[in-house]
């Protein structure tokens, strides 16, 4: 595969072929960067050298109690103060380029050279050169001078003026937010006062006395029933009670009268016949005892109304009192248990209510705490504050002056000499390089491996068949160049010269 | 069989259009016997071909002076490496046998005067053998061609073809080159790729090509990109030669010419006016 790029042999034959092409381009490259540099003025550069962030008493007395401003955002800083408007209208007033207040176009262009001439360099991360330059060495140092003045003033004024600034304003913000977070702390506490005091209590506190009354409640009924259940059974008891004792009484006593008459009924039988009167009244007489008996037992079975044998009955008196006892329990328990119910029916009805107090006193808390909190960060923030305020009043600065402006004695920048080098040696890359392109990328059919590696053989190369008038004219063309070459190195040494001589160095 | 015994069945056959019988081994002193027969054969040949040749008219020769002017490429120091190149070059045509006289065709993919002058250096190298001649049927009208005749206004090419009155000798010219003679371009304003076409362009090309055996025939076609049915011209040469102008042709104009070609016949690429390198001063102290 054939590389146009590395056929050193097709690189020489191009440059025999653009020969005039580099020859001009040589003369005008090399002849124009040397007029260049010789019509360039001569510039002095006065700096001085700052170094940024210096470690200062305070700091070292008073460790992380106010932060450090770092040495890079000091730099930026000090970009902006020098070319700020103010600082360069000074610095233009200070050199006598402009007078007073900086109002016509004329005026505006002089200190547009002003900023020109002035520039900031860094170097490494700590310090700064605050450059001036000028055709005049004097002025350069004055303007240097001028610049490092008037920056490390408005430095320092910037600095304290910024740190008091910002005291004042943390310190206004200090008071609005503890204004505001004692209003968030009274409207807490009436709150709490207005709904707590008055009955309201937290969701827990209701949670817990539900809980207690329902159990309260449970209890009751099961004491209510037991009274009912005791008050049954008495009932009950007192019932049975009465009847024997009627069994007892009464009937005992007829049944007796019905012995005594059947006794005597039989005695009187022995003696008489039936139909005697007295037996026969006898027997109507046990009869009607009898039915009485009968009478006395349904009655009995029939109606409750005792009469005083039973009442006076001491078990009677005694399950009666027991029966009363166990009805004033169970009508005390009935009571309890619609208090009970009563109760928990308010309690779930003020339960509603507390949900929205809570949230209420939720978002009250809350804004209490956040109050609170940018009052402890605003605090804190205040007390830096004042601490950088004291070190920026006590200690002016942390950027000390590393190196004074000085007189320059030799211009800076490029001179003459590297015009001139660069105009010969740039005069030669540049064709050279363009040539070194072409061939890259050109098309054109300018060896036999082109060919070849197309495929196509190649018998033979030749080269043009020259005449006399031919040879006669390349020795023309080449004294020609020669020539041109030679006269433009003879401008170049003359420049040189003149340089030397007339100019006093190049 | 010897590489010499090979090489000889080949000219032999080449020679005797390939009646010769080949492939019979004779043994070293019948290689010998035979060699020299044939020797004897072809120097009988050319010595008589070389009578004949030296009867042909040359009313004068071109003195060094008129050589150079007319670009031909002198036997001296400054033209060394282009005469080498031009005998190599003619070796490779002849391919063994000079005295057989072959038609060569030469164009290339663009116009360029330094065709003319390559194919009239090319014919100049052929003739130096005196028992050839050499004839150049130029169809390209440039500066370079016109100088070779002395008369601007002598028929040529194109006043064969359209003048049915002219005959084949009426348009060859001698040169100041012994054994060495030139059909110009001549006159008209018809187009060549139209004239390539017609019959009387094939008479001459037949008649010219084939008359005599010791005649070699160079034919300068007109640029193939740019002329229209030059790849006719195929069927009459016995070689073709792509003649490629140094730093002017294009990669897709040599791929383009090429595809017109006839392979079969294509001898190969001549690269003209090479430029020379850039001499360092290593080179100048003989180091480079």
């Amino acid at each position: 595969m054939y590389r146009p790029e590395v056929d050193i042999e097709l690189y020489l034959r191009n440059i025999n072929q653009y020969k005039w092409l580099i020859t001009l381009m040589f003369i005008v490259t090399a002849l124009a960067l040397a007029i260049a540099g010789y019509n360039k003025q001569k510039v002095f550069s006065s700096y001085s050298t700052l170094e940024l962030g210096s470690e200062t008493l305070s700091e070292r007395l008073i460790e992380g109690a106010a932060e450090t401003t770092e040495s890079k955002t000091i730099a930026d800083r000090a970009e902006e103060l020098v070319f700020s408007r103010k600082l360069m209208s000074e610095l233009a007033r200070n050199l006598g380029a402009v007078d007073g207040e900086i109002d016509t176009q004329s005026e505006e262009i002089a200190l547009n050279r002003i900023q020109s001439q002035v520039s900031l360099n860094g170097r490494g991360d700590n310090y700064i050169q605050l450059v001036f330059d000028d055709a005049d060495p004097f002025t350069a140092k004055q303007g240097a001078e001028q610049i490092l003045e008037l920056y490390m003033a408005e430095e320092n004024q910037s600095r304290v003026g910024g740190a008091s600034e910002a005291y004042e304003m943390l310190d206004q913000q200090v008071q609005r937010i503890e204004g505001e977070l004692t209003e968030a702390e009274e409207l807490l506490k009436s709150y709490k006062n207005e709904k707590l005091d008055g009955g309201v209590t937290t969701e827990a506190d209701i949670n817990r006395q539900m809980i207690s009354l329902q159990g309260e409640l449970s209890q009751a009924k099961r004491d209510l029933s037991e009274s009912e259940i005791q008050y049954s059974t008495l009932s009950r008891q007192l019932e049975s009670e009465a009847r024997e004792t009627v069994n007892v009484g009464k009937q005992s006593g007829i049944q007796k009268t019905i012995d005594a008459l059947e006794s005597k009924l039989a005695e009187l039988r022995t003696n008489y016949y039936d139909d005697y009167p007295d037996i026969v009244e006898l027997k109507r007489e046990i009869a009607n005892q009898k039915q009485l008996l009968r009478n006395e037992k349904n009655k009995a079975r029939n109606t409750s109304d005792l009469d005083d044998s039973v009442y006076l009955n001491e078990a009677y008196q005694e399950m009666k009192l027991n029966r009363n006892n166990a009805k004033t329990r169970m009508d005390t328990m009935r009571i309890r248990v619609r208090e009970l119910e009563k109760n928990i029916k308010q309690l779930q009805e003020q339960g509603k209510t507390v949900l929205v107090v809570d949230a209420k006193l939720s978002q009250l808390q809350r804004e209490y705490e956040t109050k609170q909190s940018n009052y402890v960060d605003y605090k804190a923030r205040l007390e830096r504050a004042r601490m950088t305020k004291t070190m920026a009043t006590d200690y002016q600065s942390d950027i000390t002056i590393y190196e004074a402006p000085f007189l320059p004695v030799s211009p800076s920048g490029l001179r003459f000499m590297h015009y001139l080098l660069g105009g010969l040696v740039l005069g030669m890359g540049l064709p050279l390089g363009l040539i070194y392109l072409l061939q890259f990328f050109s098309q054109q059919v300018k060896s036999r491996e082109m060919l070849t590696d197309m495929g196509i053989p190649v018998l033979v190369s030749m080269g043009k068949v020259k005449t006399q008038v031919d040879h006669r004219v390349e020795r023309i063309d080449k004294s020609l160049r020669y020539i041109l070459l030679a006269g433009s190195l003879v401008i170049l040494t003359t420049m040189v010269m003149f340089k030397v001589f007339a100019r006093g160095g190049i | 069989m010897s590489n010499f015994s090979k090489a000889l069945d080949k000219i032999i056959s080449k020679e005797t259009g390939g009646n010769q019988t080949r492939g019979i081994s004779l043994g070293a002193a019948g290689d010998h016997q035979r060699a020299f027969e044939y020797e004897d054969r072809v120097t009988s040949r050319r010595l008589e071909a070389s009578q004949g040749i030296k009867k042909m008219y040359q009313p004068r020769l071109y003195t060094e002076r008129e050589l150079n002017s007319l670009r031909f490429v002198l036997a001296d120091e400054k033209a060394v490496e282009q005469r080498a190149a031009l005998e190599e070059l003619r070796n490779q045509i002849a391919d063994g046998n000079a005295a057989v006289g072959k038609t060569v065709l030469i164009t290339s993919p663009i116009d360029s005067p330094a065709v003319s002058v390559f194919s009239r250096n090319l014919a100049s190298i052929l003739t130096t053998d005196e028992s050839v001649t050499a004839i150049i049927i130029d169809m390209v009208n440039t500066k370079e061609s016109l100088q070779l005749t002395d008369s601007l206004k002598q028929p040529g090419v194109r006043d064969f073809v359209q003048d049915d009155s002219l005959s084949v000798k009426d348009v060859i010219y001698p040169t100041g080159i012994q054994r060495m003679r030139v059909i110009p371009t001549g006159s008209g304003l018809a187009q060549m790729g139209e004239l390539l076409r017609t019959t009387r362009m094939r008479v001459l090309l037949k008649d010219v090509t084939r008359r005599y055996r010791e005649r070699y025939t160079i034919i300068i076609a007109p640029p193939i990109n740019s002329v229209s049915d030059v790849e006719l011209l195929n069927e009459y040469a016995d070689q073709i030669i792509l003649a490629v102008p140094y730093s002017k042709t294009m990669k897709r104009d040599v791929i383009r010419a090429m595809g017109k070609l006839d392979k079969t016949k294509f001898l190969g690429t001549v690269m003209l006016d090479v430029i020379e390198k850039f001499k360092t001063p290593l080179d100048r102290l003989g180091l480079g």
